[in-house]
């Protein structure tokens, strides 16, 4: 539809494989994926990153994005980022996580995991589904 | 081949990192602790990581990060700790990412949790269990080698005596030059394609199929069973009763059946040494020979389960062991004496003990 | 002062009805259909009057909308 005087100035990420997601209508954590991708392709640093998913909502998140992904258990996503940066040191390693992941099911490993040297990155985008939070 | 004299738990992680381990995460726990400790000084001098994390559920998340990211990684503890790790074993397995694990036992009271596993969904580890500290060695190399084979953990079955006793040891390289690289490995895309390494289903983007990935791997289990089998028998030509042993006692119930076979008793022995894929065939070719298999475990009765399943009421199965402790209840007990093993044998030799 | 041209498209297959974009539009140029999509959801349709604000772009969680800006009329 755009005419020759028109450009794009926003679309989808390129480092998202696809707008097809189980998440639900009018949920923000799509949003804070799309300022992620959009971050890592800014700093060009895509093809050194290890994302360390969560469980839960973030499970639908593997599957489209263009970045090597560790998919982790419920809680577990620092402790795995953890061992990856570890043995990766040169790579950048960040966990995505929900309230439910990183606040109810184990804070103590994401406090661990901030504290850690090298350090790695955890973001949590919470749908604010869990009162605690 | 230099050999060396090394504790038993000290001769377990030198063997890892001799296997090109360059990961360890645990937590303190009897007795597998002088593992850790052993770890945390010889790890970095070749370049590796060792973590003591806060606890073994933290640890074995940390494995699998390292592992995820195809380095050779592993993991020790002991019954309670391994409990605690169970969700982790379960989809490292659906995740098909290798790593060993090792389960310094308090006694034998760990040989379903290790064989059956306590977590969800169908799948099994490779389960080693050596007698002695050199075969603890050959065994930890191979298990990291059978590992990186099937993209399949694998556990190494230890214990308190194997854990502390003192012994010269050869480390043995193995050829690994049939193991293909960990193209699967979640390194950075760089100039690849991205890739997952998930527990939840196929490593591909966009279409992850979850239910042709578990069969997959539930497939893969047999061919794991057909290669993977070990065991030793030893003075089975003529015995008319074998005993059945896996573990540091199987060393006790040796010297018990040669001194059974000093006082005219014509008695033999099997040893499980791979507990899953369990030796089904060997147990089964020892009922065929013999009045009675006697089965010595220092629980109460797990292994026993299989021996009866593999022998399906061709001869009597009975049990000659049982839960067993010292005080300070790490499974020392005096049930390994040998006089006792030698008594409770000739209780089934001589047709006195029931099935 | 004259307004660039602008417009968006709208991947309406996609859309999951969650009336996000109408709320957030400035304008207000977005309304939603009567029709259904595919998954029976309703979607945004585009007046005239776009500013190229991109946040509609910005608020969709399904990533349904391209943005286009020319220059100054």
């Amino acid at each position: 539809m755009s005419t020759p005087e028109l450009k794009k100035v926003s679309a989808k990420p390129d480092l998202l494989l696809s707008t097809h997601h189980s998440l639900c209508p009018g949920c923000g954590e799509p949003l804070a994926l799309r300022v992620i991708l959009e971050l890592l392709a800014e700093l060009s640093v895509a093809e050194r990153t290890i994302c360390v998913c969560g469980i839960g909502c973030y499970t639908a998140f593997p599957g489209i994005i263009d970045i090597d992904v560790l998919q982790a258990l419920h809680g577990r996503a620092p402790s795995v980022a953890t061992g990856a940066k570890r043995v990766l040191p040169d790579r950048f390693v960040f966990t995505l996580q929900g309230d439910g992941d990183m606040v109810c099911r184990r804070s103590s490993t994401a406090r661990r995991g901030a504290r850690s040297s090298p350090p790695c990155c955890s973001t949590t985008a919470s749908s604010a589904r869990r009162a605690g939070t | 081949m230099t050999k060396v004299l090394m504790e038993g738990s000290h001769a377990i992680a030198e063997a890892a990192i001799q296997a090109g381990c360059r990961f360890y995460a645990g937590y303190p726990i009897t007795p597998s602790t002088e593992i850790l400790e052993y770890m945390s000084h010889r790890l970095p001098q070749v370049g590796g990581v060792c973590m003591n994390a806060e606890s073994e559920l933290e640890a074995i998340n940390m494995v699998w990060g390292a592992a995820g990211c195809g380095v050779r990684a592993m993991i020790a503890s002991t019954g309670q700790g391994i409990s605690l790790m169970q969700e982790s074993f379960a989809e490292l397995a659906n995740a098909e990412i290798p790593c060993v694990i090792v389960n310094m036992m308090r006694g034998q009271g760990d040989y379903f949790q290790a064989t059956r596993g306590g977590g969800h969904g169908d799948y099994r580890h490779l389960v080693l269990a050596p007698h002695t500290v050199q075969e603890a060695v050959d065994l930890v190399m191979l298990a990291f080698h059978v590992a990186d084979r099937w993209r399949n953990p694998a556990l190494v079955l230890g214990d308190f005596v194997l854990g502390h006793t003192s012994e010269a040891v050869e480390f043995r390289p193995r050829d690994e030059s049939d193991l293909p690289p960990k193209t699967w490995a979640a390194t950075g895309k760089g100039s690849r394609a991205s890739l997952n390494v998930t527990p939840l289903g196929s490593p591909e983007k966009l279409d992850l199929k979850p239910g042709d990935h578990y069969q997959a791997i539930a497939a893969k289990l047999p061919r794991i069973a057909a290669a993977e089998t070990r065991a030793e028998t030893g003075l089975l030509d003529d015995a008319e009763v074998a005993v059945v042993a896996f573990g540091s006692p199987a060393r006790f119930v040796k010297y018990a059946v040669h001194a059974c076979r000093a006082q005219g008793m014509k008695v033999g022995w099997v040893r499980p040494i791979s507990l899953w894929p369990f030796p089904a065939e060997a147990v089964a070719a020892a009922a065929g020979c013999v009045r009675a298999l006697a089965v010595f475990e220092q629980n109460a009765g797990q292994m026993i389960d299989d021996v009866r399943l593999a022998v399906l009421g061709k001869v009597p199965v009975v049990p000659i062991g049982g839960i067993s402790h010292d005080p300070s209840g790490f499974g020392v007990g005096p049930a390994l004496a040998p006089a006792n093993i030698i008594a409770k044998i000739a209780e089934v030799y001589r047709g006195k003990a029931a099935a | 002062m004259p307004r660039q041209p602008a417009t968006v498209t709208i991947d309406i297959e996609t859309c999951k009805g969650c009336v996000l974009c109408v709320e957030v539009c400035p304008p207000r140029v977005l309304v939603m259909s009567e029709d259904t999509n595919r998954m029976g959801y309703r979607y945004p349709l585009l007046l005239d009057g776009c500013t190229g604000c991109e946040l509609c772009y910005k608020i969709c969680p399904d990533y349904c909308f391209e943005v286009y800006r020319g220059a100054a009329a």
